[in-house]
């Protein structure tokens, strides 16, 4: 991974062989020349100025930010500084990566990357004129006005809205029927993570309803083929593909950090082993399946009041039970429709819009154009329930967690509220409990912690509490970090 | 007693309607579940579906009264 700069004609071969190893099946390389016209102008020639050390550093940054978000080995890239005439190269990146699909998306990234965040400037030595400029980042930033202009002048969203989708990150299981309309709204509205996780490959009898893919698509991962297709719909956001099913053992890795969950699986123990590991950790779960013309919807949410999905199917159903989609049957419009529903939720979720589904099941019929709303209520016998209020969460994670054993334990410790000022709405009886650190802005890793307690984290779900955990634990520390893996208020019961 | 039966998904799809009013002596949910298991075959136990009564989920052996509209609900797993 290396950035570079030349006074003189580039000459990129050396760089490309230096991409050369066995684990690369691809390379793609750009070169952009110096053309005649630039905007209607005649152009004879152009010359770029630039400081060469900020050129190279921010340049390689741009190159390991595009390692972090494809599929890709390694890359080159150079840039010409100085007079250049026309057809001359002023630009040259290489990509190498496994499979193709990576090596272009990458190099297609990279380069507007360099346009938006090189420190260079562009004089376009224009036949009647000698004025003109390298694209900036303030350019950047109006595309992104602009992209959003239609939502952002949506009274209930606006820029604060736009920001808090930005920095919201959500995981969606399954990029099947509903996934796939879910993801493509979420992903054009700009949520800033989009996570995806699938094991299956796109097959012929898929495109019918998985209207993402296309027959390039054919035989792919399906978290790979729509990670693709959604990089193309909005280069701006991250998004990351996970080519397997959320097997139990893998739900801390993909839980983590995550503000929302949407579950659109085809089988009861994903679902169910997906719902337990949000419930546990008080991740918004937004549940969707559907049958021939039906479909409904749940949002499973500490704080619509509604319970969990074991308050109303404390076992799992056998599967097989009521058929799958190759049995019944399925038009594309009905997981089309119930997977937009979703993501319609999900904005309302993650904008934090009062009018977000509640504690009832959205049931549709889109045969008969219906539907219905029916309330569910947290059952006090709940075993989900009751483990999560004691804070309980499943072995299979690598939390440490306040299990009922430890409630004394829990009670000396030193309690640290880690969520952001605006957040801390609760009385002040209980706020004064806890040390207040916000995550944006301590330092937990030279943090000084008054006393010799444990200490226990907390923030809104735990996925926060959980990040800080590991950075203190990486320090060493000979007290105890418990993480709170539930909702903060639940903690109330233990003051 | 009047009760209005709505069928959803895979019930809708064994009973081939959506909706029937009939005349029953079941008291419970769990009673004409019974009786409609029984006389159309449904596939599904009793403890592995859910009913509503109105606009809410009930337990199986809620009491039915004249009026009432009950939901017989399947899991549904489609993605």
């Amino acid at each position: 991974m290396r950035f570079e700069v030349s006074q003189d004609p580039l000459q990129p071969d050396r760089l490309k062989e230096e991409l050369r190893q066995h684990a690369a099946g691809a390379c793609v390389c750009f070169e952009g020349w110096v053309r005649n016209v630039n905007e209607g102008e005649a152009v004879d020639g152009l010359s770029y100025e630039g400081f060469e050390d900020m050129v190279c550093a921010e340049g390689g940054r741009i190159l390991e930010e595009a390692k972090a978000r494809f599929r890709m080995l390694d890359a080159r890239g150079i840039h010409r500084l100085g007079d250049l005439k026309l057809g001359e190269m002023a630009v040259w990146i290489g990509v190498s990566s496994a499979h193709r699909p990576e090596a272009f998306a990458a190099a297609a990234w990279i380069l507007e990357e360099l346009k938006a965040r090189l420190p260079i400037w562009k004089k376009e030595a224009y036949i009647d004129q000698l004025e003109s400029r390298w694209v900036g980042i303030k350019d950047r930033e109006s595309s992104l006005q602009q992209r959003y202009a239609r939502q952002l002048a949506l009274p209930g969203l606006g820029e604060q809205g736009q920001e808090r989708l930005s920095r919201s990150s959500v995981l969606v299981v399954g990029a099947g029927g509903l996934g796939c309309p879910a993801l493509q709204y979420l992903a054009a509205a700009g949520v800033g993570q989009l996570r995806i996780v699938d094991g299956d490959d796109v097959s012929l009898d898929n495109l019918h309803r998985q209207i993402l893919f296309g027959e390039r698509d054919l035989g792919m991962n399906k978290a790979q083929a729509a990670r693709r297709r959604l990089l193309d719909l909005n280069s701006s956001i991250q998004i990351e593909a996970h080519g397997h099913f959320a097997n139990p053992d893998r739900l801390p890795a993909l839980l983590d950090g995550v503000d929302l969950v949407l579950d659109g699986s085809d089988n009861f123990p994903s679902r169910f082993a997906v719902h337990d590991a949000c419930w546990l950790q008080g991740i918004p779960l937004l549940q969707a399946a559907v049958h021939q013309w039906e479909g409904q919807l749940n949002l499973f949410a500490e704080a619509n009041g509604g319970g969990c999905l074991r308050c109303l199917w404390p076992q799992e159903p056998e599967a097989g039970c009521v058929g799958s989609c190759a049995d019944t049957g399925i038009l594309g419009v009905s997981p089309g429709v119930v997977g937009l529903r979703m993501a319609t939720e999900a904005l309302k979720q993650l904008l934090g819009l009062p009018e977000a589904l509640g504690a009832e099941t959205l049931w549709l019929d889109l045969l008969q154009g219906d539907q219905q709303r029916i309330r569910r209520s947290q059952q006090e016998d709940c075993e989900l329930c009751r483990r999560r209020s004691l804070g309980q969460v499943d072995g299979t994670t690598d939390l440490l967690h306040p299990a009922s054993a430890q409630l004394d334990c829990l009670r000396d410790a030193l309690w640290i509220d880690v969520r952001e000022a605006e957040e801390r709405v609760e009385e002040e009886a209980f706020l004064k409990r806890f040390l207040h650190l916000p995550v944006s802005s301590t330092a937990f890793d030279s943090y000084s912690f008054p006393g010799e307690r444990d200490l226990l984290v907390a923030c809104a779900a735990g996925a926060r509490a959980r990040k800080v955990q590991a950075q203190l634990l990486s320090r060493g520390l000979s007290r105890k970090i418990l993480v709170w893996a539930a909702p903060i208020s639940s903690l109330r019961a233990y003051i | 007693m009047n009760i209005r039966v709505q069928y959803f998904a895979l019930f809708r799809e064994e009973r081939g309607c959506s909706m029937e009013q009939l005349d029953t002596e079941a008291g419970t949910p769990a009673e004409l579940y019974a009786e409609l298991k029984a006389a159309h075959g449904f596939r599904l136990e009793a403890e592995q579906i859910r009913v509503a009564v109105g606009s809410a989920y009930v337990d199986m052996s809620h009491p039915l009264q004249d009026g009432d509209t009950l939901t017989l609900i399947p899991p549904v797993s489609g993605g």
